[in-house]
């Protein structure tokens, strides 16, 4: 009995180890589409700015502030996603690093939310400026759903 | 209609699908489908990011600059 308690005490902490992989690296993809998801949301949103200012419908001043508030986001995702790279690899980024970031993250989108509803003034363009702002918040979601273990 | 615009249409049309985060599980589900791994999806976000950063400086440096 003493001899077989080796071998099955080994498999259950190889099966254990490779279960916690398998979660880690499911989790860091998931980690990886929502970091892009929210890249996408930025470039959308300064896809947007540019074209309102191409055909005059906002001030440069308005301009100034919306593309500024866009600027801070991205270099904060920008820090997040540097830092959610190493996620799951050896000497890594921890969850408790990566949510600290992302609510960082959260907070500079919620300025640029109110940049945006200040500063455009054309109803059409606001809303679709709302609704780049909300990938991003979409795409922090499920961050935040991920690094806090709340499974998506 | 120009062909920038076109496409901007149809990226927020794109957009407004996917306010829940739960389309966004399906967005992934279907990016999962093109078989990239996780390192792959992060190096293609920071080229995003990246491209966005130079854009965002270079239309503030457009607007800083003084027309006549």
């Amino acid at each position: 009995m003493r001899k077989l308690r080796s071998p099955i005490l080994a498999f259950v902490l190889i099966v254990v180890s490779l279960a916690a992989a398998a979660c880690s690296d499911a989790d860091r993809k998931k980690l990886a589409e929502a970091d892009d998801d929210f890249a996408r949301g930025v470039q959308t949103a300064l896809a947007l700015d540019e074209s309102l200012i191409k055909e005059n419908l906002i001030s440069k001043d308005d301009a100034i502030a919306v593309t500024s508030a866009l600027l801070d986001v991205n270099r904060l995702g920008g820090q997040f996603h540097v830092r959610a790279e190493t996620y799951g690899k050896s000497g890594g980024a921890t969850k408790t690093e990566l949510i600290g970031l992302a609510n960082g993250l959260s907070a500079s989108v919620v300025t640029l939310n109110h940049q945006g509803v200040l500063h455009i003034k054309n109803p059409n363009s606001q809303t679709q400026f709302v609704a780049a702002v909300a990938v991003m918040q979409g795409a922090l979601g499920v961050l935040t759903a991920v690094l806090t273990g709340g499974g998506k | 209609m120009n062909p920038a615009t076109v496409q901007l249409l149809l990226q927020l049309i794109a957009l407004a699908s996917q306010l829940a985060p739960v389309v966004i599980s399906e967005i992934e589900g279907i990016k999962a489908q093109g078989g990239k791994t996780a390192d792959e999806i992060f190096a293609d976000a920071g080229v995003t990011i990246a491209a966005n950063d130079a854009k965002a400086l270079q239309i503030l440096a457009d607007l800083m600059t003084p027309t006549e």
